[in-house]
């Protein structure tokens, strides 16, 4: 900017820019924003505790389900779900709650909606149970490499009389 | 006279410390002098040397004089530093000899161009300014090819950046339009991507390199580099071929610190992991890269910058009497750039550096190309905050 001649268009903005400093500064926003700049360089190192850091990870992967989803599947199954729901759950029937005797049991389970909801119930237990093996290796795998690293280290601290502190 | 605090090296850590002592004692009718000693006149954002060697950034958006630190009344010095007397508690440098009563050293690790037969020749490196400004010139002319990407041991600065590197080459040649001639493969140390921070943080990685055709080789022990072949050999005789070689050099501990009695001249300096201080000179702080890796924190400015504040609030015990300031956290977080993907992750240390037993509580903070902007803000702050124009 050319301080030596300044035009009317910068001229006028810097009396609203002074303008609006006076009235920044009479209600105490001025003295707010100075005392809370002490707080910047702080920010990163409370930001970065363990606790705040494991609860953004976590929100982080719900986000993350919530994208993976897709949302046209989910709204149309979800409105059908709810509409037959709607339709099977009657304040009578509230009411009065049937009982699953066995035979009711048996009769359930011979109707096609109650079998294809049981199927996909059991696909979700398989691929559940499936993640829990693949889950399992990863650990393993992981600690495995780990642990030869920290026998490594344990050898080396001892040799070197770097104190380790006991679990 | 105020006590003396000599901090030595100005990255991370040093700027951090010096800028963590100022704001303590701002408003302390109790000063201390402090002085920070570096043989660069800059400080410069290391996180960034992938986007300078990609064009994104130019070496001076990414630098700020240290001597802007003489605002806040720290002297800094340019000045090489040539011996370490813990015992005389002085300093020798290529400008004057120095005095201290607290001693921070942050010199962080030397690159070692040298350590590796047909290195200089043959690698490229964008962990310098230097070595960024290479690539960047190489890239220019690459017309397609195979580019590999690797690393020779586990001991490099940034353990993520190969990762990044190839997402945004990636990224970078697709919009050259001679990604469909380029293979893009890296080979670690480790069996997959990342896979010492653990499964939540690998499978997010190997699932990105997948998605942009970049191929893995894990568990290849890096042996050596053959310029007739053009290949890079592992230790069990695989070997992988290149036209583009990236790599980091081998790092090795600052020799001054080595060849002190802060050392024994072959290893690491020997430091309490649970304050830094070194055994013997409890006046004598080491923080960052020159010690990480032997007391298994990894070797990133993230966990320096940690260290520097916990450091900075035991000299401020000591010269007040008592201060609660930053206790030492064993975090590391980093953002990845893959170009047109980015990935914050983040790992903590606790059980890994306290007790050596693991794992580590690794998970992704988040993950998306907006990833990039927090990059992005977090390197204006750096700067607003610690070398204030």
């Amino acid at each position: 900017m050319n301080t030596e001649k300044l035009t009317e268009r910068q001229e006028e903005a810097l009396r609203r820019l002074a303008d609006l400093a006076v009235k920044l500064h009479e209600n105490g926003v001025i003295d707010l924003l100075e005392q809370l700049s002490e707080l910047s360089p702080k920010a990163i190192s409370y930001l970065a505790e363990p606790r705040i850091l494991k609860i953004g990870a976590n929100i982080s992967f719900i986000l993350h389900i919530l994208e993976v989803i897709n949302p046209t599947i989910f709204s149309v199954m979800m409105n059908n779900f709810i509409e037959a729901l709607s339709k099977e759950m009657t304040p009578e029937q509230m009411m009065n709650p049937p009982r699953a005797t066995i035979g009711k049991i048996i009769k359930y389970m011979r109707d096609p909606d109650v079998q294809r909801a049981l199927a996909m119930i059991f696909i979700f237990l398989k691929a559940f149970g499936a993640s829990i093996n693949t889950s399992a290796e990863q650990f393993k795998r992981m600690m495995d490499m780990m642990e030869k690293q920290f026998t490594k280290m344990k050898e080396e601290r001892a040799k070197r009389g770097i104190p380790i502190k006991e679990k | 006279m105020g006590t003396r605090v000599l901090i030595l090296g100005g990255g991370s850590g040093g700027l951090v410390t010096a800028n963590a002592l100022y704001h303590i004692f701002k408003n302390k009718s109790v000063k201390p002098d402090i002085t920070l000693i570096d043989k660069n006149k800059y400080h410069e954002f290391m996180p960034s040397y992938p986007w300078v060697a990609l064009g994104y950034r130019d070496p001076e958006e990414i630098r700020r004089p240290l001597s802007l630190l003489k605002r806040k009344g720290i002297r800094y010095v340019n000045a090489v530093i040539e011996n370490i007397d813990p015992d005389k508690q002085t300093v020798k440098t290529s400008e004057d000899t120095f005095e201290y009563d607290f001693l921070v050293v942050s010199l962080g690790a030397e690159l070692n161009i040298e350590g590796i037969e047909h290195y200089k020749e043959e690698a490229h490196h964008p962990w310098s300014m230097q070595g960024a400004m290479n690539l960047r010139r190489a890239l220019k002319e690459f017309k397609g090819g195979k580019i590999l990407i690797g690393v020779q041991g586990m001991y490099y600065r940034c353990p993520p950046a190969p990762f990044e590197i190839a997402g945004q080459l990636d990224f970078m040649l697709r919009a050259k339009g001679i990604r469909d001639n380029t293979d893009i493969t890296i080979f670690h140390i480790t069996p997959g991507p990342l896979s010492n921070m653990g499964p939540a943080i690998s499978t997010v990685i190997a699932e990105i390199l997948n998605n942009k055709g970049v191929k893995f080789v894990g568990n290849f022990e890096f042996d050596r580099i053959s310029p007739q072949e053009k290949k890079v050999y592992a230790k069990d005789g695989r070997s992988l071929p290149y036209d583009l070689l990236i790599m980091p050099p081998a790092h090795k501990p600052n020799s001054v610190v080595m060849n002190s009695p802060l050392s024994n001249g072959k290893d690491f300096p020997v430091v309490d992991p649970e304050t830094f201080r070194h055994v013997k000179y409890s006046n004598v702080f080491i923080i960052g890269d020159i010690v990480n890796p032997a007391i298994n924190l990894p070797p990133a400015g993230v966990v320096a910058h940690f260290q520097a504040e916990f450091v900075a609030n035991q000299i401020a015990v000591e010269i007040i009497g008592g201060y609660i300031g930053e206790s030492f956290t064993p975090v590391a977080m980093c953002i990845m750039d893959f170009g047109d993907d980015a990935v914050l992750p983040m790992c903590e240390f606790t059980k890994v550096y306290k007790d050596l037993s693991g794992p580590p509580t690794c998970g992704v903070l988040g993950r998306g190309k907006e990833i990039r902007l927090v990059k992005e803000a977090f390197e204006a702050m750096w700067f607003a905050n610690y070398l204030t124009k």
